[in-house]
């Protein structure tokens, strides 16, 4: 089973790096909508999947647009502003290891409270800081923001910059995912789940439930955090704009659509919310009314998110005939 | 090996707890026994680190424990279960009993994502420990299945397990007999009878005064959050203070 696994995300990996030059190759009208679109998603899979091991923990966060924020922000501020940096990939890590630092601050307050009010407090945390951003000129740059940011050193080997930034987000989205697959399939991660579902019983386990509730949350808002240092390359610019309470938003719409019962959801919940943002452009202005809507039918009739569908599918598969395999593995290990 | 002295409990003005002291010693397989609300919980809620008495103290091999928080008092080997069937119900029963497995230093996050050789080490030294409780537990069939899935008994098995899976010194089972019918009481307590006959130093909390009578080498009885009886079975049953209040109004 995990060698198929293992042997569809290396066939995924390859088309996704041969996608570029197959469709410059078809048709190079299309590319930079393409790569658009796919540079988005790259950046919406990693961020999903940051809140989705966060969930696992039962901490629902409604402020990780604000995490983005600060590392953006923080980039354009040593790069640009005060030409503190020039190196752009310097100005990525210094941007994550600030948001991650803030992270553990509001923590150290808020993770051991209930889950609603975690929930309140991390929102709260996020609409603070749109007026702070807003209205000093110094060095947040007040409403126009920080523009003229520049793309980070080596992004030419590519070719144009699109292409650039469709492998630098390839690689970024690949190695959250990869980080944050093997950290859910450790002892680490079981213990994550575990004080999802039971915060008491798992202190009784001799764990020290604060300690990895920080830990959680400080490793997410930092891998949050280095996508939100290569977003204000992209956009080259950043502005209180770029980060409302709808990137948060976004982002738990990721988690929500996709399932998050396996790591797959958010990715997959990615795919279909950078999308549908896409489509809805057009729209624009009733948005927010297709959001809504979603939300209520999803929670309504797909709980469990499109992933669980995929799940059913495989239970299914396994009744038929997979089952007994399983039962005979388990006696030999134990015998 | 284990001393409770004096410990007082109040609960916004309502005493719970009153100058309650008793030991558990090496070997034992106490029972501490008492009506719904005598205290007991309360009692292993106490001990355990879950609730900070206002006075008294409790020692772990001579040394105080009173106030130290839960989970370092479990990595002191002493371990629980809860009242109601308390487990992670969408985990694997193999994951729950994992959970209860400690290894003498924790896995950190750094080794967790680069998988070094020391977390592949200790990873599989707790599916191996795991395995083991599930076959002492004689899990074995239902390794992989959701713990939400099992039937009552079972899962109040699995939460034994999660709880045997550190090694523990002693146990504590709060109230492992309620809800569970005749059969299954049976099942439980031979489970527990074997695991003390192998050296596990068990503490049990139960209203349910004949079912761990037989069982028990000494048992104290609580009554409105004092103790009113301590000693033998022949001594418990034959106190009048426990007829009186306990063994008369029940029987």
């Amino acid at each position: 089973m995990n060698n198929i696994k293992t042997f569809l995300v290396l066939i995924l990996l390859v088309l996704l790096a041969g996608l570029p030059f197959l469709i410059k190759g078809i048709a190079p009208g299309w590319w930079e909508l393409f790569s658009h679109i796919l540079t988005k998603i790259f950046l919406n899979v990693a961020f999903g999947l940051c809140l989705w091991m966060m969930l696992q923990a039962g901490m629902l966060s409604l402020g990780q647009g604000a995490f983005i924020a600060i590392s953006a922000y923080m980039t354009g501020i040593l790069s640009v502003k005060y030409q503190l940096v020039t190196n752009l990939w310097l100005c990525y890590l210094i941007g994550a290891l600030t948001a991650s630092v803030v992270s553990l601050l509001l923590g150290l307050i808020t993770v051991h409270l209930r889950r609603i009010f975690f929930l309140l407090v991390t929102w709260a945390f996020a609409e603070m800081l749109h007026p702070i951003l807003t209205s000093f000129e110094n060095p947040f740059g007040g409403a126009a923001g920080i523009v003229n940011i520049p793309p980070p050193s080596g992004i030419s080997l590519f070719g144009e910059p699109g292409t650039g930034y469709y492998f630098i987000t390839l690689l970024y989205a690949v190695v959250v995912t990869l980080i944050i697959w093997s950290v859910s399939l450790s002892k680490v991660g079981l213990i994550y789940k575990s004080i999802g579902q039971n915060d008491i019983l798992t202190t009784f386990c001799g764990i020290h439930v604060r300690r990895y509730k920080l830990q959680v949350f400080a490793l997410g808002c930092f891998l949050t955090g280095v996508g939100g240092g290569i977003l204000a390359s992209y956009l080259t610019a950043v502005s209180p704009e770029t980060f409302t309470f709808f990137a948060s938003l976004d982002i738990i719409m990721i988690n929500l659509i996709g399932g998050m019962g396996f790591i797959m959801g958010p990715i997959i919940g990615a795919v279909i919310l950078t999308g549908m943002n896409e489509i809805l452009f057009a729209v624009g202005y009733y948005k927010m009314t297709v959001y809504g809507l979603m939300i209520i039918l999803v929670i309504r009739f797909l709980p469990g998110g499109l992933i669980s569908i995929l799940a059913v599918l495989r239970t299914a598969f396994r009744r038929t005939g997979g089952n007994q395999k399983k039962g005979g593995e388990v006696e030999r290990t134990v015998a | 090996m284990l001393e409770v002295e004096g410990i007082v409990k109040s609960f916004a003005g309502l005493m719970a707890i009153n100058e309650l002291s008793f030991a558990v010693h090496r070997g034992d397989l106490l029972g501490l026994i008492g009506p719904n609300g005598a205290g007991k919980s309360v009692t292993v809620n106490v001990i355990t680190g879950f609730y900070r008495p206002n006075r008294g103290s409790v020692r772990y091999r001579r040394e105080e424990i009173t106030g130290l928080r839960p989970d370092l008092i479990v990595r002191k080997k002493i371990s629980r279960t809860f009242q109601h069937s308390t487990l992670f119900f969408d985990l694997s029963v193999i994951d729950n009993i994992s959970m209860g497995v400690r290894t003498t230093s924790e896995v950190g996050l750094m080794e967790a994502v680069f998988k070094t050789g020391s977390n592949r080490q200790k990873e599989k030294r707790i599916r191996e420990r795991a395995e083991e409780v599930i076959a002492l537990l004689k899990l074995e069939r239902h390794a992989y299945e959701e713990a939400k899935r099992l039937p009552y008994g079972l899962q109040r098995v699995v939460s034994m397990g999660t709880a045997l899976a550190g090694n523990p010194d002693l146990l504590i089972l709060d109230e492992p007999l309620t809800g569970l019918i005749s059969a299954e009481v049976e099942e439980v307590m031979d489970r527990i009878n074997y695991l003390h006959t192998r050296g596990l130093t068990v503490m049990i909390i139960e209203h349910n005064m004949r079912a761990v009578m037989g069982h028990c080498n000494r048992i104290v009885v609580m009554t409105f959050g004092t103790k009113i009886a301590e000693g033998t079975p022949q001594e418990i049953r034959q106190n009048p203070e426990v007829i009186k209040s306990y063994l008369g109004v029940s029987s």
